[in-house]
């Protein structure tokens, strides 16, 4: 937990959450790369609470993992008699009136949106209701409402959105505060990166502004870009080149969306219109462009709903695609070379598209 | 021309984002090269992307540069001419960005004044037809070319100082250049888009200036006798 810093006032409007309702769900929604993770590990650092990192590439991330991990870790803790085979609103229950007045428990779930649940009902089948004293602390990305399985009408709950307008200034000191950490403090590339920075004669100050700008408040792109540059694979500030590790990482984006699996010419059209259009659009525009229901497109989109940005602008319902990263990724992809002809016939669409519109 | 801009403005926001974005690079990068030419030759076209606030003369005229005019011409099935075309059209819409800028209504009289030659190709030709049928408000529509053409030694004006430029520098890369003024001020350009990227106030007129090989320091002297040592900082990369 060394390198965590910042992202206090997510912590604050926690504790605040806390005070004023005796019990609840309190979500903090981000996008990938926002720190989501982080904030809950560093949550469970200091507070020593339950957790369960849902984590899809591990296989952790179904309910009856959750339920048996959660179950050890209160068992053990609280001391709970003929617990095995509880299930999770009992096991809340009896940690429930263990609980002196001044204690409260604190359940960490990191990744509601890694979940794999056939069954209906809640993500990991949390409850409906709580037992007073009883707080879950969880993180997840962006969702549509119908993705939202967590129904729980009888306990308070808040959100708490890192990409919220209200954030932003506070989100780009806390980045600037995470390269600082990497200058100053971080042992294993501090040095690399003073020298770097000393062989160009850049302005420090001007370094730390120039990343934050460049990392457009995501820390993943952080962690993977400032120790690239201590390895010295940037030669300018221009930082073009995307690094390994976030490649990576987007490529497990692309896997998720199942582009490498059978063919999915539809979805790969749709997101090629929205590389090659650059300006958020509409719904309505994707269908016409690509001859699609918009009904289809409408759920396509919302199968990517993570990886886009969506928009009111003018009073309607845009799309984009969400990170400068992102994009360059999608623009660099293998797929958009070796299959030229579609790239082409996108721009083809677009264009008498457009025309076609303004006859 | 009202009737394009009537239609224009029916569309959603999104689709007139859309059109005035994507249009010429869809086409470009579907290889339908006519219509580009078509495209960048329409004065309703160029009219409606520097009247949309989202736009404006200087996207207009990067517009022009998706397709390489001198790489281009010895590719056989290039159209040299066409290709003249709108070279000239984006020289003459680099020499009044200035103007532009300020007033937007002044684009059939700027471009009037520096295309109305009979010896421009067919394509400005058309153009000049189209812009003498402006009728959306009262221009001044100049009779002989009285305004500087394109393809002469002015590439661009770059306007902001408020007297004399006693003293002017490039940076080594190219990209930046710097002015000292008798208005007390040192301005540091973007020579691509004629942005003005910093202004330096002094207490006298600054009359020369320098820039070391690094790009970023600036030494200026003025009229008082003093020199001003100044570093370009916070610059952020494209």
């Amino acid at each position: 937990m060394r390198s965590f810093c910042g992202r206090q006032f997510v912590f604050d409007a926690f504790k605040q959450f806390c005070n004023k309702n005796r019990s609840g769900y309190f979500t903090v929604v981000g996008d990938a790369g926002m720190g989501k993770s982080t904030i809950a590990a560093k949550y469970v650092w200091d507070n020593k609470s339950p957790c369960y990192f849902n984590i899809r590439s591990d296989g952790r991330n179904r309910t009856e993992l959750f339920l048996e991990s959660i179950r050890k870790q209160l068992i053990k803790r609280y001391q709970l008699q003929n617990a095995d085979k509880a299930n999770l609103a009992d096991l809340l229950e009896q940690v429930s009136k263990k609980l002196t007045a001044g204690d409260r428990l604190v359940i960490v779930v990191d990744a509601l949106d890694e979940v794999e649940q056939e069954t209906g009902g809640n993500l990991l089948d949390l409850p409906p209701s709580l037992p007073e004293r009883v707080y879950f602390l969880l993180t997840r990305r962006p969702y549509t409402i119908d993705k939202k399985r967590l129904s729980a009408p009888d306990v308070p709950v808040d959100e708490l959105d890192l990409s919220a307008t209200k954030y932003v200034g506070l989100s780009r000191e806390d980045i600037k505060e995470y390269i600082q950490f990497f200058l100053n403090v971080d042992e294993d590339y501090k040095k690399a990166l003073r020298q770097w920075i000393q062989d160009r004669k850049i302005d420090e100050n001007d370094f730390v502004e120039q990343v934050a700008t460049k990392s457009e408040n995501n820390f993943m792109y952080l962690r993977y870009i400032l120790p690239g540059i201590a390895k010295g694979d940037y030669n300018d500030l221009t930082l073009k080149q995307l690094p390994d590790g976030l490649k990576d990482y987007y490529q497990v984006h692309w896997v998720r969306m199942g582009m490498d699996e059978k063919p999915q010419e539809v979805k790969v059209f749709i997101l090629f219109i929205l590389v090659e259009i650059g300006t958020p659009i509409t719904c309505e525009i994707i269908a016409d462009i690509a001859d699609q229901d918009e009904y289809d497109v409408q759920s396509v989109l919302e199968e990517w709903i993570e990886y886009l940005k969506k928009q009111h602008i003018k009073g309607e319902i845009c799309h984009s695609i969400y990170h400068a990263s992102f994009l360059d990724f999608l623009k660099a992809k293998r797929v958009l070379d070796s299959k030229r002809k579609l790239f082409q016939e996108v721009n083809q669409r677009i264009a008498d598209y457009l025309i076609r519109k303004m006859a | 021309m009202g009737e394009f801009a009537d239609k224009l403005a029916a569309q959603s926001p999104a689709f007139q984002r859309a059109y005035l974005g994507s249009l010429a690079p869809s086409l470009v990068k579907s290889a339908n090269l006519e219509k580009y030419y078509k495209t960048l030759t329409d004065f309703d076209f160029i009219t409606a992307k520097i009247n949309h606030p989202e736009f404006g003369v200087q996207p207009l005229i990067e517009d022009y540069d998706l397709i390489d005019h001198r790489e281009m011409s010895n590719n056989s099935e290039y159209n040299f001419k066409k290709g003249t075309s709108l070279e000239l059209i984006q020289g003459a819409l680099r020499l009044s960005a200035h103007i532009l800028v300020a007033d937007k209504r002044q684009l059939a009289s700027q471009l009037h004044g520096r295309l109305l030659n009979q010896k421009m190709p067919e394509e400005i030709q058309t153009l000049l037809a189209q812009i003498k049928q402006v009728k959306t408000f009262p221009w001044l529509c100049p009779l002989t070319t009285s305004l500087t053409p394109p393809g002469g030694r002015l590439l661009r004006t770059l306007n902001g100082h408020s007297d004399s430029v006693l003293g002017v520098a490039v940076t080594p890369n190219g990209q930046q250049v710097i002015s000292a003024s008798s208005d007390k001020t040192l301005k540091v350009w973007n020579l691509a888009t004629g942005e003005v990227i910093a202004t330096f106030t002094g207490e006298y007129p600054i009359s020369c200036c320098a820039v070391a090989p690094d790009g970023m320091t600036i030494v200026a002297g003025d009229t008082s006798g003093r020199v001003h040592f100044l570093r370009l900082q916070g610059m952020r990369e494209e």
